[in-house]
C-alpha cells in the first residue's frame, strides 16, 4: 500500500465503520485513479490528499453521521438531536437579542422612556449622525442577527440562517482574537489580567459557537425540510419581553443578594433554560411514554457542555471578588448539579438509543441492493 | 428528486450515466468533460450525491469488477432517473430559451444609450 493510499484511508476513518465497510474500497479506487490518472507523485512524502478532498470526506461523514431524510433511525436521531440543539441554542440567543433590542429601543427613545438611571442616552450612543452613534449601531447589529437567524431557521431558510448566525458570532470571535493578541504583546502584569479576561470570555464564546456549529453541521441538504408554524416566530419576542420583566424585577428586589447573580448572567440564564427544558422533558418521559424521544436528552447533553464551562469560568472570576459570598457557593451547586443532570439525560436517552436498529449499509448495497457482478 | 431543484453535481452525475454504466472515477471524469472542466467533483462529494440518487431510486448498482486489484462499482440510470433528468433538462432549456428570447428582443431594439447617458 502506497503512502498516499494509507493517508487517504486514514481520512476515510472520519466515516462511520458500517459506511466504510461498504464504500471504502471503491472510494479509495476512485481517489487513486483520479490522482494524475493513477500516477502518484514521485516524492512519497509529498503524496497526501489535498484539503478539498479531505473537506469533501468530512462533509460526507457529517451528513452520514447526522442523518436526515432516509437515514437509518440511529443516525436520524443523532441528526435530529443536533438540529434541536441548534434550534434551542439559537432560540436562547434570539431571546437575549430581544431583551437587548428592547433596551436599545428604549435607549434610542423609540420604545417607552430612556432608562432613568446612569448616563444620559447621548453619552452612550452619541448624538444623531455622529461617529459614536454609527459605531454603537454597528456594535448592536449582532443582536438583530441572532433574532433574524432564528426566524429564518424556523421559516425554513437554512442557508440565510447559517450566514446570519456566523455573522452574529464573528464579533465575539474577533474580540477574543484581540484579547489573545493583547496578551501576547503585553507586559507580564497586563498579560495576567488579559489571560483572566480570556478565561472568562472563552466559555461565553463557546455558548454561541456550539449552537452555530450544530446549525452548520446538522442542517445539511438531507435534513428534513420543516417550516414551523407562525407561533414559533413570536416565541423569542414574548420570551424576551418576559425575561426582561423578570430580570428587571429580580434586580430591583432588595435583599436577594449575591446568590441570585449566578442565575442572571447569560451563562446562568442558559443553564436555567436547560434545567427547565430538561425537567419538562423528564416529566413528558415519565408521564407520556408515547411522546418520548431520545433527541431531547441528546440536544440537552450537547448544550450542557458549554453551559457548565460558563459556570466554571464564573466560579474562577467570583473567587477574585470578596463580595461574591453566597454567589460562589451557588456556582459550586450549579457545577455539581451538572453531573447528576447529565447522568439523568444519559439514563433517559440510552435505552431508547439501544432499541434503535443499527445502521444498514449505504442505500442500494445490502443483500438485495442491486446486482453484484 | 422530489420537489427540490436538482443540484448541479447531481445533474452531471445523471448525465454521465445516460449512455452506459460507469464507476466512480469514470463518473468524475465524464462530469468534468461535460462541464468543460468547470465541475470537478471530489470523491466525498460524488459519493454523497450517489447516496442520495440511489436512495431516491434514480440510480442503481449495475455490477462490480476488480481492475488492477481494485474494486470498481458501476452505476446505471434507472427509468425514474431518466425521467428526472429529462424534466431537469427541460427546465434548464426553458430557462435558456427565456434568456435568449429577451436577448434577441434587446438586440432588435434601437439603441437608447444616448438617451440614457
Amino acid at each position: 500500500m502506497s503512502l498516499l493510499e494509507e493517508r487517504y484511508r486514514r481520512v476515510l476513518r472520519l466515516l462511520p465503520a458500517s459506511y466504510r465497510a461498504e464504500r471504502e474500497e471503491e472510494m479509495v479506487s476512485a481517489f487513486l485513479e483520479g490522482v494524475g490518472d493513477g500516477e502518484e507523485p514521485a516524492d512519497e512524502d509529498l503524496a497526501r490528499p489535498n484539503w478539498s478532498e479531505i473537506a469533501s470526506v468530512a462533509a460526507l461523514a457529517m451528513r452520514v453521521r447526522l442523518g436526515g431524510v432516509g437515514a437509518p433511525p440511529e443516525r436520524f436521531v443523532w441528526g435530529e438531536g443536533v438540529r434541536l440543539a441548534a434550534r434551542l441554542g439559537l432560540l436562547f440567543h434570539a431571546v437575549l437579542g430581544c431583551v437587548s433590542a428592547g433596551g436599545l429601543l428604549r435607549l434610542y427613545g423609540v420604545l417607552g422612556s430612556p432608562p432613568a438611571a446612569g448616563l444620559a442616552p447621548e453619552d452612550i450612543i452619541g448624538t444623531a449622525g455622529s461617529v459614536e452613534r454609527l459605531r454603537h449601531l454597528a456594535e448592536s447589529a449582532p443582536v438583530v442577527a441572532w433574532v433574524a437567524a432564528y426566524a429564518l431557521l424556523v421559516y425554513g431558510h437554512r442557508r440565510a440562517a447559517k450566514v446570519l448566525a456566523v455573522l452574529a458570532l464573528l464579533p465575539m470571535i474577533f474580540r477574543l482574537a484581540i484579547d489573545v493578541g493583547t496578551v501576547v504583546g503585553a507586559a507580564p502584569s497586563l498579560a495576567d489580567q488579559g489571560r483572566m479576561q480570556i478565561r472568562t470570555d472563552v466559555p461565553y464564546v463557546l455558548l454561541a459557537v456550539v449552537p452555530v456549529l450544530a446549525l452548520l453541521a446538522g442542517y445539511h441538504r438531507d435534513a428534513p425540510a420543516a417550516r414551523r408554524p407562525p407561533r414559533f416566530f413570536v416565541v423569542p419576542a414574548v420570551a424576551g419581553a418576559l425575561a426582561a420583566v423578570a430580570l428587571g424585577v429580580v434586580m430591583a428586589t432588595p435583599g436577594l443578594g449575591p446568590g441570585i447573580r449566578p442565575w442572571i448572567d447569560p451563562g446562568g440564564l442558559f443553564y436555567l433554560l436547560l434545567l427547565v427544558v430538561g425537567a419538562a422533558y423528564t416529566g413528558v418521559h415519565i408521564f407520556a411514554a408515547g411522546r418520548r424521544s431520545p433527541c431531547w436528552p441528546l440536544a440537552l447533553l450537547l448544550l450542557l457542555i458549554p453551559a457548565v464551562f460558563t459556570r466554571i469560568a464564573a466560579f474562577f472570576s467570583y473567587s477574585y471578588d470578596p463580595t461574591a459570598g453566597v454567589g460562589t457557593a451557588m456556582l459550586l451547586i450549579q457545577i455539581a448539579a451538572a453531573l447528576p443532570a447529565g447522568l439523568l439525560l444519559v439514563v433517559l436517552a440510552a435505552p431508547m438509543m439501544r432499541r434503535l436498529p443499527s445502521p444498514d449499509p449505504p442505500p442500494g448495497y445490502g443483500a438485495d441492493g442491486g446486482s453484484r457482478g | 428528486m422530489g420537489s427540490r431543484v436538482m443540484t448541479e453535481p447531481a445533474f452531471f452525475v445523471l448525465t454521465a450515466l445516460v449512455d452506459e454504466p460507469r464507476h466512480g472515477y469514470g463518473i468524475l471524469r465524464v462530469a468534468e468533460e461535460l462541464s468543460a472542466g468547470r465541475v470537478r467533483l471530489k470523491v466525498g462529494t460524488l459519493y454523497g450525491v450517489l447516496d442520495r440518487l440511489v436512495a431516491e431510486g434514480l440510480v442503481e448498482l449495475d455490477h462490480e469488477e476488480a481492475y488492477q486489484g481494485r474494486l470498481r462499482r458501476y452505476y446505471r440510470l434507472t427509468e425514474p432517473g431518466v425521467d428526472a433528468l429529462e424534466a431537469e433538462a427541460a427546465r434548464l432549456a426553458s430557462n435558456v430559451e427565456s434568456a435568449r428570447e429577451r436577448l434577441r428582443a434587446r438586440s432588435r431594439r434601437p439603441s437608447t444609450a444616448e438617451g440614457t447617458a
